[in-house]
């Protein structure tokens, strides 16, 4: 079961990472979270410890529902429907994502479980997102991406309090809040989500 | 105790500054919060002074020396800041250039703001520090795009997004360090106190690993150098008393962060070795930084670039690590912390009074702004090193540390940074003042008297730590030394 899910997590993370449209990518994301969710839910099934339940809702609730409800907004409010004009194209993400794959699994051959690998390759695909496009929008979802793959290292390494979980996740949420905002804000001022325009800032 | 009343006092601060429509009132109330958390973390501190260190609430806060260093520096920059935001929201507010809402969003992420800061120090579990120091990047975002405006914004998305990613990688490093203790955890295990009496061993890959992420991942949000580039965007587009904050505090909360995990990491077994990332680190932050002041031409980012500079030197005394370089570097984070929110509340009165940033468009600020001129000389001089100053013993110790190691050519790129700082600094801000090249009549401007006492504050308090730091401040700073340094 929990490969199944481990391998439904990496063929998200290689599908986000060649999608140009913004609305793939926010379904991608929902549908990654939504694995993560269901893996910590088999997880707490296993083990049978509640920690996992709690991260299997509070995963749901926010990175399911609340933060791709955001996103779609966004992409309303500002009418944004695909990146053109791409930093590094979607082939060429494709074959990095292969290299960035091969790696993982070669250089941390028996370190650790499947879980840790799949989480690098998620900060990778965060990495690619962040800077290889060049809508705020695509970055913001590149982050969450990012903070999907410290999530994965976090099942696989650590069990931390409730609290903590729930700690991490809220201020996920409200991250998620503020950039939502701030695009917004930055597609009135500069009329556009393109992050070319925010170079004016120099040595 | 005390803590309830800190809890009760941002309670009621914050509801205050969501309900009430004066903002007069929000005003002084923040400003009364802010004094009253300045009397309570001097109350604290006398319960440090006399048993070592307190704990609250079973062992979730802790406070010992060092955290006491930092709530120091917290309160008293947060009284200055509170007292500068009382008039220049209201200048924003009468022009109409801010609405009633956009004051009172101000006041209530100016105090979680601090609120969070005092989570983060206060906080004995590792995990506490990191969502602290998150919960600040969530509460500064918008008030460096507070201004609405192209840069603003600019500078804003660069700092959320670079400062995400880096506690992203802290936490990695967190995760890293929990993975590294070799032994299945519990929830007490995540306390600082209870790390520091480690003895089990650690793995040792894991952990090398680990602190560096750490020191990357959070290094940035300190604003180390090369991970610096959000800083001098977001303290440069900020309003002054934001940047003031963020300056002063920020910064070296996030380094007092990373000498947390230091602590516990340099006992391990050979990890002695693993302090030359500090001094690597700051001898690549003082470069870049003292490169860049001298090609300047707005003085709030030569502000900026100035604290690179300083995080520069602490990081370099921390790395040292001989009890004389530590306390160098402590007591440079508290005159630091006073020096440089005075130059920036400084900067922001130019600013209000001239509406540039430009070096080269402000001329004879002596006859046009003499009383701020004064305060914008003694910061100078205080931030440069000058002798009476405390600063200028902060260096010094931190050289004579280097010497004792012979860390030659750490101390050398140090003293060389410090001397083209000093020209770096000096030059601009001469010319600002003095320079009167006799082409139009300066005569003293209107806006010279309108926010006079925060700086008041902030020179009085430096004055004071210059005078007095060998005898009230020393037992704190020799408490805190042995604290990290064992």
């Amino acid at each position: 079961m929990i490969e199944i899910l481990i391998s439904l997590i990496l063929i998200s993370a290689v599908a986000m990472s060649g999608f140009r449209r913004a609305r793939l990518l926010n379904r991608g994301f929902a549908i990654q979270s939504l694995t993560i969710a269901l893996l910590c839910l088999s997880k707490g099934y296993m083990t049978g410890e509640y920690h996992y339940y709690i991260l299997f809702i509070l995963t749901i609730i926010t990175k399911v529902i609340i933060i791709p409800m955001i996103i779609s907004r966004s992409l309303i409010h500002t009418k944004l429907a695909r990146e053109t004009d791409l930093i590094l194209s979607g082939s060429w993400s494709y074959i990095v994502m292969g290299i960035a794959v091969a790696m993982s699994f070669i250089f941390l051959g028996n370190f650790l479980d499947y879980l840790f690998k799949v989480g690098c390759i998620l900060i990778i695909t965060g990495a690619i997102l962040m800077m290889g496009r060049k809508k705020a929008i695509t970055q913001m979802i590149g982050l969450l991406t990012m903070e999907n793959g410290v999530v994965l290292f976090e099942i696989s390494m650590v069990k931390m309090g409730s609290i903590i979980e729930f700690g991490i996740v809220f201020e996920m949420l409200i991250l998620a809040m503020i950039m939502g905002v701030m695009i917004f804000n930055i597609n009135k001022t500069f009329d556009s989500l393109n992050t070319d325009y925010l170079s004016n800032l120099k040595e | 105790m005390h803590i309830n009343l800190m809890i009760a006092i941002f309670i009621v601060a914050i509801s205050a500054s969501i309900m009430l429509k004066n903002i007069n009132i929000i005003s002084y109330i923040n400003i009364m919060g802010t004094v009253l958390l300045m009397i309570l973390s001097f109350l604290i501190g006398l319960d440090v002074a006399n048993s070592g260190h307190v704990f609250y609430f079973g062992s979730a806060v802790y406070i010992d020396s060092l955290s006491q260093i930092q709530l120091i520096i917290i309160t008293a920059v947060s009284v200055m800041t509170a007292l500068y935001s009382h008039k220049y929201i209201k200048g924003e507010y009468d022009e109409k250039v801010i609405s009633l809402n956009k004051a009172k969003v101000y006041y209530v992420l100016f105090q979680i703001f601090v609120f969070s800061m005092i989570f983060l120090c206060m906080s004995n579990n590792i995990m506490g520090m990191w969502i602290g120091l998150e919960a600040t990047t969530l509460a500064t975002a918008f008030l460096i795009g507070f201004n609405n405006s192209k840069l603003s914004l600019e500078a804003a998305w660069k700092y959320i997004i670079i400062c995400s990613v880096g506690l992203a990688m802290g936490l990695i490093g967190i995760i890293l360090f929990i993975y590294s203790l070799n032994s299945e955890i519990n929830t007490s295990m995540l306390q600082w106190t209870y790390l520091l009496s480690w003895d089990k061993g650690f793995n040792r890959t894991a952990l090398i690993a680990a602190f560096t992420f750490i020191f990357i991942g959070i290094g940035t949000k300190a604003g180390i150098a090369p991970m610096h580039t959000w800083l001098s965007d977001g303290h440069s587009e900020a309003p002054s008393p934001i940047s003031a904050m963020m300056s002063g505090i920020l910064i070296n909360l996030a380094l007092y962060v990373i000498v947390r995990f230091y602590v516990i990491i340099r006992i391990a077994d050979g990890m002695q070795n693993i302090r030359y990332l500090f001094i690597v680190f700051g001898c690549i932050s003082l470069i870049i930084s003292t490169f860049s002041i001298l090609k300047q031409t707005n003085y709030k980012r030569l502000l900026a670039f100035s604290s690179v500079e300083n995080i520069g030197i602490m990081c370099i005394g921390f790395g040292f690590g001989g009890p004389l370089g530590v306390y160098g570097s402590l007591l440079h984070s508290v005159i630091h912390a006073y020096g440089k929110s005075l130059l920036f509340l400084v900067s922001g009165n130019i600013l209000n009074a001239y509406q540039t940033k430009r070096i080269g468009k402000i001329k004879c600020l002596i006859k046009t702004m003499p009383m701020n001129s004064i305060f914008l000389i003694i910061g100078i001089l205080v931030i440069t090193g000058t002798p009476p100053a405390a600063s200028f013993f902060s260096e010094l110790k931190i050289l004579q540390n280097g010497f004792n190691n012979g860390e030659y050519i750490a101390v050398s790129i140090l003293a060389f940074s410090l001397l083209i700082a000093f020209a770096g600094f000096v030059v601009p801000f001469i010319k600002m003042i003095f320079l009167n090249d006799g082409s139009e009549e300066y005569v003293r401007m209107e806006k010279d008297k309108e926010n006079i006492i925060p700086l008041f504050v902030a020179a009085a308090l430096i004055i004071f730590i210059s005078a007095t730091f060998s005898n009230i401040l020393n037992p704190l700073l020799n408490s805190a030394v042995e604290i990290i340094c064992g």
